[in-house]
């Protein structure tokens, strides 16, 4: 199985690895993985004060599609609104990075890793 | 629960292993392919596929995690994807903790030491859920031990390639 050409970019060259203050009351973070599979993903994600997504940070472990979905879904992020950030589905980051049938998982991971951080987010509004 | 049948095991969790390996010895012998120099061809193959199969249930056995996942499958429990996230937290810290001491001989062994140990503790508590028929609880712990499991694997790997 080769890795496409865009996942292997974004597994060479992530964007935004990092991590923001998870005590910060803008920023959502979002923890999910399968540990069973050695995955593991951070995203966070900070709102501004006209209520888009300024930054987006993460940090994962795992296959190289696991970490290219991560990446990819912080450059989708940027500039959204969490209404907008919630509705990104699977299926656009698995299009987008040509993910084989059996890497699907990965791009269902940072969905979930989306839906964690807008949840974080909310819950401390 | 067909493994435990071959070797006259009854099936749970905490097995001798002295057992196993002298009831392994003792069906590798029988199905040696030399006492089947002179059978039939129908025989032979037999022989081959008992042989095949007493070294698959074998390697499952003895193994704890292997012995446990299999166990649960017989039992019809599926392997969920359930994930506690305070067990997230830690598996991000322990592989920040690989990726920053990668270099650091001592400091990967003592992080080994303490996954041996969790990993020992923890099967133990999964001796407890099967012993108790907590079937589901014991499957939830499943995702956890195959991590540990697979990490001290990894931080082994990375020791000998510093050494």
């Amino acid at each position: 199985m080769a890795y496409s050409d865009k996942v292997l970019d974004h597994y060479e060259n992530p964007r935004n690895v990092g991590s923001l203050d998870k005590n910060d009351p803008n920023v959502g973070t979002g923890m999910v993985g399968a540990p069973a599979c050695g995955d593991v993903m951070k995203l966070q994600i900070k709102l501004g004060k006209n209520g888009l997504i300024e930054d987006a940070k993460f940090k994962t472990y795992g296959c190289g599609s696991a970490i290219a979905s991560s990446s990819l879904v912080t450059e989708m992020l940027k500039g959204k609104t969490l209404d907008e950030a919630e509705s990104i589905k699977n299926s656009a980051i698995a299009e987008e990075l040509a993910l084989p049938p059996v890497k699907i998982h990965c791009s269902v991971l940072a969905e979930d890793a989306i839906k964690a951080a807008i949840n974080d987010l909310k819950s401390k509004k | 629960m067909k493994f435990f049948e071959i070797f006259e095991i009854k099936p749970s969790f905490k097995i001798c292993q002295n057992n196993l390996k002298k009831k392994f010895l003792e069906l590798q012998k029988k199905y040696h392919p030399d006492n089947y120099a002179s059978a039939s061809d129908h025989e032979k193959t037999l022989a081959l596929l008992n042989s095949s199969m007493i070294n698959d249930g074998f390697e499952i056995l003895k193994d704890d995690l292997k012995r446990a996942e299999y166990l649960l499958k017989c039992n019809k429990i599926e392997q969920n994807n359930r994930t506690n996230p305070e067990f997230l937290i830690k598996q991000m810290e322990y592989e920040d903790y690989l990726e920053e001491n990668a270099h650091h001989l001592n400091k990967i062994e003592m992080l080994h030491k303490e996954i041996v140990q969790i990993l020992e503790c923890e099967i133990e508590k999964l001796a407890i859920l099967f012993n108790q028929k907590n079937l589901v609880e014991a499957s939830n712990k499943m995702n956890e031990l195959i991590f540990l499991s697979k990490f001290k694997t990894k931080l082994k790997h990375r020791m000998h390639q510093i050494i």
